[in-house]
């Protein structure tokens, strides 16, 4: 048949115009016949999305929140040992410094040429449970933390610093919330950390002036006083017990020289960030006295490897939720297969080509992962919006639900592949079935 | 080439240069499995073009079988099976695709119509898939449309129930979609399995009557397998498998 050639060729040159005239319309139709199953499989692709990305996005954030909580901080200097045992002690709070380090020696610091500004911070009481760090007014000037924040009083105001204002405390935001407490009540501290100590300064109490804001660092769990607030407290102590027969009341105590004699780290910042490691090896040379200069980034993200492993745990369950949103969205998509294969058998026998198949199938499948990555966007963006004051407030978490990095991006890269993949395999078994079947697609 | 075309149209077979069978199958021999017994085994049948057959057999004697390889679905162990001159067994799989929804229209004995589209799309789809049939509508009716719904006239398919879904319609209803469906693009040749099984004696020759007339107007060839013997009365050639 000598026509047969010319309308062969002429059939495939139909070109692109038809997707869009007929094969888009066609795959729309057929799909809102099918929008009962259809919404479940969109909606498990927006499952998939939100978890995967969901957990992907909490991990990022956990990390960046965790590396994030001092910044703006060049050096933490304290007395010689490990650095991340330092890190832990002056930034986080936990466990106990081998060593303070003389006023002396901190004086020495603070006036190296290089130091812009310092805060030095004694650390070694409690309150319930809470740490309490002395430091100075200034350290609510220079404590920086996420991307480069100030600390900020949600009531009140900084303690003064001065001897009228001597016995002043401001909690962090766990503190105040936890206890219940707010500006005018009076606190006693107790004398070593932990939930049971036996001392308490209960001949010196503070009261509260200022409340700080969440900020998803441990400043929300400290009560923070006056470095000579801490000297004060401490004027009648002996080896970590009262002095027997001997004691300063309160106002007395203001008498007093009340310049600390130590202090536990200092954290410095730099006129230039350059010097940092001039700075670092002066500090660690000086002859007086073992200090060491660290810096917090670089043990911060050490400290993060240790207990990293919840963090890989995390990741774990996102590589889970990743397997668990494909192989669902492939289930669903797959088990549409019978509803769509007569159909697609009809198509077949009444001349569609496997081209036109790919093309019907293809425009499902684009038009279906399309709209459930955007959806599962949605949700997640939403869900981020709603969590973000809970995760700061409850876990530290910053989160930034609208954020998208590289892996986030591979997930949808990997949902939208799957999906894509899923929802042409119908056509692959419909084209094989409807072979096997001849010309008569079984119902 | 267009003359060709023409007389086939016309079925007008005292034209000059006189067209090839619709169907030209010889020889052919068939099996499932290629160590079983054939299923078909030295075949031969040539419909000429225009002609209408019919074809019987008990089911389980290779009806099926026998279109599957009339439409290139299957292709013989031996023998030759030519669709209008042209050799089937030249042709790629999606060759043979391509050349069947051209040439060949096809009623399903389940009609198998897609159950949420239109009457009126139901039979414009083999104009989506094939520019031929799609032109040759064209000619017969000014727009494809226009031919398909004057197809569905002839059929006696009321003008209300085009834009129905075809899941709404009973089943002689949907029996002249199909028809309608087959006939749209004046294929040369029309192969109609069964497909008055699921009627009652008086439609199943009412229908018949509308096809045969139809295939005449357009000159296609007809080959109609049924098991019921009753029918054959109605075909000049008739043969039993």
């Amino acid at each position: 048949m000598p026509d047969t050639q010319p309308s062969h060729t002429e059939n495939r040159s139909q070109g692109a115009r038809s997707v869009f005239r007929f094969h888009l319309p066609l795959a729309l139709a057929s799909a809102w016949n099918r929008r009962g199953t259809l919404v479940f499989t969109v909606l498990s692709i927006a499952l998939a999305v939100t978890l995967m990305l969901g957990i992907e996005r909490l991990r990022a954030d956990a990390r960046a929140s965790f590396l994030h909580s001092v910044t703006g901080v060049d050096l933490v200097v304290g007395a010689r040992t490990g650095p991340v045992q330092l890190m832990l002690h002056s930034v986080f709070r936990i466990g106990g410094a081998t060593h303070d380090i003389g006023w002396k020696s901190a004086q020495w610091v603070m006036r190296d040429p290089a130091v812009a500004w310092a805060a030095p911070l004694a650390l070694g009481d409690s309150f319930k449970g809470f740490p309490v760090l002395g430091a100075t007014p200034d350290y609510f000037r220079y404590f920086r933390f996420g991307a480069n924040e100030n600390l900020r009083f949600a009531a009140g105001r900084a303690f003064s610093g001065d001897m009228d204002g001597l016995y002043e405390a401001v909690l962090g935001a766990e503190v105040a919330t936890r206890l219940g407490l707010s500006i005018g009540d009076a606190i006693v501290l107790a004398h070593g950390s932990g939930e049971h100590v036996l001392n308490e300064h209960a001949d010196k109490p503070f009261h509260i002036v200022g409340t700080l804001s969440a900020t998803g660092t441990p400043a929300d769990r400290s009560v923070h006083v006056s470095l000579a607030a801490i000297e004060a407290i401490h004027i009648d102590w002996q080896g970590g017990a009262p002095t027997p027969g001997f004691s300063v009341p309160a106002d007395m105590a203001r008498k007093f020289d009340l310049t600390p004699k130590t202090v536990t780290a200092l954290l410095i910042g730099l006129k230039s960030r350059a010097a940092v490691f001039q700075a670092q090896r002066r500090i660690n040379a000086y002859r007086d006295e073992a200090l060491m200069a660290v810096l917090p980034g670089v043990a911060l993200d050490e400290l993060w490897q240790i207990i990293g492993l919840a963090a890989r745990a995390l990741a774990a369950v996102s590589f889970l939720a990743a397997a668990v949103g494909l192989t669902g969205l492939m289930a669903v998509v797959l088990a549409s297969l019978n509803e769509r294969r007569r159909e697609l058998a009809i198509l077949r026998a009444n001349g569609a080509s496997p081209r036109d198949m790919f093309l019907l199938l293809a425009a499902e499948g684009v038009l279906l992962t399309t709209l459930g990555l955007f959806i599962g966007f949605v949700f997640l963006a939403f869900i981020g919006v709603l969590a973000a004051p809970w995760l700061m407030r409850g876990y530290g978490i910053q989160i930034q639900p609208l954020a998208l990095d590289g892996s986030g991006l591979l997930y949808m890269t990997a949902i939208w592949t799957t999906g894509f993949a899923a929802s042409l395999f119908p056509g692959w078994r419909a084209y094989r079935l409807s072979l096997a079947d001849g010309l008569q697609p079984r119902v | 080439m267009v003359t060709r075309d023409e007389a086939a149209e016309t079925g007008d077979r005292q034209s000059p240069v006189s067209p090839p069978p619709a169907l030209a199958m010889r020889d052919v021999r068939f099996a499932w499995e290629k160590a079983g017994a054939p299923c078909l085994a030295e075949f031969s049948l040539v419909v000429e073009a225009g002609a209408h057959w019919f074809l019987c057999g008990e089911s389980g004697s290779g009806k099926s079988t026998l279109l599957n390889l009339a439409a290139g679905v299957l292709l013989p162990d031996a023998g030759s099976i030519r669709l209008l001159g042209q050799d089937l067994c030249a042709l790629s799989a999606s060759g043979r695709d391509r050349f069947r929804v051209d040439h060949v229209g096809f009623i399903f004995q389940q009609f198998n119509l897609i159950p949420w589209m239109s009457v009126l799309d139901n039979t414009l789809l083999p104009c989506r898939f094939s520019r031929r049939r799609r032109q040759r509508a064209e000619a017969a009716g000014g727009d494809a449309r226009a031919e398909a719904e004057r197809l569905l006239g002839a059929l006696d398919m009321d003008k209300s129930l085009w834009r129905q879904a075809a899941m709404k319609l009973s089943i002689g209803q949907q029996q002249r979609v199909a028809a309608a469906r087959a006939l749209l693009g004046r294929p040369e040749l029309i192969i109609a399995d069964e497909p008055t099984s699921s009627l009652d004696a008086g439609r199943q020759a009412a229908f018949l009557e509308l096809l045969q007339h139809e295939c005449a107007a357009s000159g296609a060839a007809l080959l109609f397998v049924s098991h019921d013997e009753r029918l054959a009365g109605r075909f000049i050639h008739h043969m039993q498998i």
